[in-house]
């Protein structure tokens, strides 16, 4: 009678002993989300993007911009399908790194003119780099984008992750009216 | 006595939960490397790389470029030694800092900087014209640190005809 009683503290012992390493692993492991996610194999954690320009002129309400700006990457997975994002009037995200579709998944390149990045898609190389030329098209026209300074963001295309940001400034450098106020973002 | 196991079931089962609880957080906190490494002295997690300009002339099997860039750092722990490595045409990993003869400490305000002449770098079967990440790893430990952008572009001499490279702008 004795020796079962002991016998069967021990199992319990045991099993709770079991239990609460497990339930200890798997709140640890929720909480180190940030970890987790980058060592999935979809971010590294040093993902970096620079722009070739961080002011770039913009006439808000022109209906088509001929202004680019080079936007290079480093420290991504190799191979990595990546989707450069920024946000226009309204707060509303705009793909920049996407083409003018001719049909479905064809690029038109006729249509380039009205904005967009190249190359498409965007896919980082054996060595973690990509570089993309964005035109800004019809960016300029009134309620897309806006005279502003904003955050360009680099996603991973699979899951939208943010992995990389670079800021830009949208200033009417050329044609803004007399009198009218400089923005402080802005150099003129 | 069947009562008594019963209470002394319970009252040690709650002081198994709680050190089995600890010992779980202790061995993921053992196991999480990464964030042992951005705490652990070496790392500030907040290092930066940049490179100026982020497109260089660089001319394919030139014996020796005239050609610099400008390689800073900032956010690295005041004194830590840095390699800065750039990956070659056949992806192998040249010290950017002892081919430019500079040790690569950061300062008290955990900030470097140096002149990168290619120099032999565009020889034949070194660089290559091409996209590349140039890192910053920690001396010591050689774990990553921060990353930079750099587009080696031939921009003065492509022959007439020759498909410009997408990363290139000319």
């Amino acid at each position: 009678m004795t020796r079962t009683q002991v016998t069967n503290m021990r199992r319990t012992t045991w099993m709770w002993l079991a239990a609460g390493l497990f339930a200890g692993l798997l709140l640890a492991f929720g909480l180190t989300g940030v970890q987790s996610a980058a060592a999935d194999g979809h971010a590294t954690g040093n993902e970096s993007i620079t722009l070739s320009t961080n002011e770039i002129d913009f006439e808000t309400g022109k209906s088509r911009s001929k202004e680019s700006v080079w936007i290079r990457g480093s420290g991504f997975t190799p191979g990595q399908e990546i989707t450069l994002i920024a946000s226009g009037a309204q707060g509303a995200l705009y793909e920049i790194s996407t083409c003018r579709w001719k049909t479905l998944e064809v690029c038109d390149p006729k249509k380039r003119k009205d904005g967009g990045g190249v190359p498409y898609p965007l896919v980082a190389n054996d060595d973690g780099a990509f570089a993309s030329s964005w035109l800004l098209g019809r960016f300029t026209r009134k309620n897309v984008g806006e005279e502003a300074m904003i955050t360009i963001l680099a996603v991973d295309s699979a899951t939208y992750t943010n992995l990389a940001s670079a800021p830009l400034a949208l200033c009417n450098l050329n044609n803004r009216g007399e009198g009218e106020e400089v923005p402080d973002f802005c150099s003129a | 006595m069947i009562r008594t196991h019963s209470f002394m079931s319970r009252r040690l089962a709650l002081v198994w939960i709680a050190a089995s609880l600890l010992a779980g957080f202790a061995l993921v906190a053992a196991m999480s490397g990464t964030d042992s490494v951005r705490a652990d002295g070496h790392s500030t997690g907040s290092e930066k790389l940049i490179v100026t300009p982020s497109e260089a002339d660089f001319q394919p099997g030139n014996r020796s470029s005239k050609t610099v860039v400008w390689i800073y750092g900032s956010g690295f722990v005041p004194g830590t030694s840095v390699l800065v490595l750039a990956a070659d045409q056949r992806g192998v990993a040249s010290d950017v800092g002892a081919l430019s003869k500079v040790d690569v400490v950061a300062n008290a305000d955990g900030a470097f900087g140096f002149p990168w002449k290619f120099g032999r770098f565009t020889r034949k079967g070194v660089g290559g014209e091409g996209m590349i990440s140039l890192r910053a790893v920690d001396a010591a430990s050689f774990e990553d640190l921060a990353t930079a952008p750099l587009a080696l572009c031939n921009l003065n001499n492509r022959a007439e005809g020759d498909d410009v490279p997408s990363h290139c702008s000319k």
